[in-house]
């Protein structure tokens, strides 16, 4: 149990990392996060609406509790990180290395992440009966 | 509890209608008045597609019986994704009208949730 709750911290907080990373790069209107809209065809605000919920995800998945809560931020952050990596591979568009990186690892993190938070949460579950 | 049933029915159609509808018309319908919705809240067609291949995998996760994470997992795209729609006219200043229905889909969408909830309360 002690090797699972390892492993669940060091995946849940590389997958807020990776999270707040776009969020922070959003919000300090960086100039290449802006020209990254741009390219991608995606309206600004579309970046800000995500960053909030990136927020917002990163909150619930730190107070401790709430597990329907958690599951909603799971399946977000899933589409989220699915989402940009099928516009990746979509895209007529070649995009280097460096940028597919964070995702492929954001979402095998969160996979590790999800898998050991239902580990976790079964064994405290059936503690308490 | 036959109340919440039909309750439940009525939301459940009402969303999938709706999401099923939406993703047609992404592949199928192409209309001036829907080329303008476009190009006012400047979504990329191929965001578009996407998210109607999401649409249809959550109308067939929700109609399916039984698998009580994936349906989660549907619910929770499904409110994302309306509420995201929201968000967009929203932020690209539309006026009410425009949004009112996909505020209105955002509380059916909640509606089915909890009464799918009270009917079923499957263990995550």
């Amino acid at each position: 149990m002690k090797a699972t709750k390892i492993i669940y911290w060091v995946s849940t907080i590389l997958v807020i990392v990776v999270m707040l990373f776009t969020a922070v790069q959003t919000f300090a209107h960086l100039d290449h996060m802006e020209a990254f809209a741009k390219q991608i065809q995606f309206p600004g605000y579309m970046f800000v609406m995500l960053s909030i919920a990136k927020v917002l995800g990163v909150i619930a998945l730190l107070i401790p509790g709430y597990p329907g809560v958690k599951e909603w931020v799971y399946a977000g952050f899933t589409f989220d990180l699915v989402g940009a990596i099928v516009l990746f591979a979509g895209s007529a568009l070649s995009f280097p290395v460096a940028l597919w990186t964070p995702m492929l690892v954001g979402l095998l993190m969160l996979i590790i992440s999800y898998i050991t938070y239902h580990k976790i949460l079964k064994a405290t579950q059936t503690q308490k009966q | 509890m036959k109340a919440i049933k039909i309750i439940y029915w009525i939301s459940t159609i009402l969303v999938l209608a709706m999401m099923l509808y939406s993703a047609y018309g992404t592949f199928f319908i192409h209309s001036p008045e829907g080329d303008k919705v476009m190009a006012q809240i400047q979504i990329p067609m191929y965001l578009m597609k996407m998210l109607a291949v999401g649409k249809v995998l959550g109308a067939i996760a929700m109609v399916i019986p039984g698998y009580p994470r994936i349906k989660e997992w549907a619910y929770a795209g499904y409110f994302f994704d309306l509420a995201g729609a929201t968000f967009c006219f929203i932020a690209t200043g539309s006026p009410v009208g425009e949004w009112a229905m996909m505020a209105f889909f955002v509380v059916l969408v909640l509606v089915s949730y909890f009464t799918y909830h009270k009917l079923k309360a499957p263990k995550l």
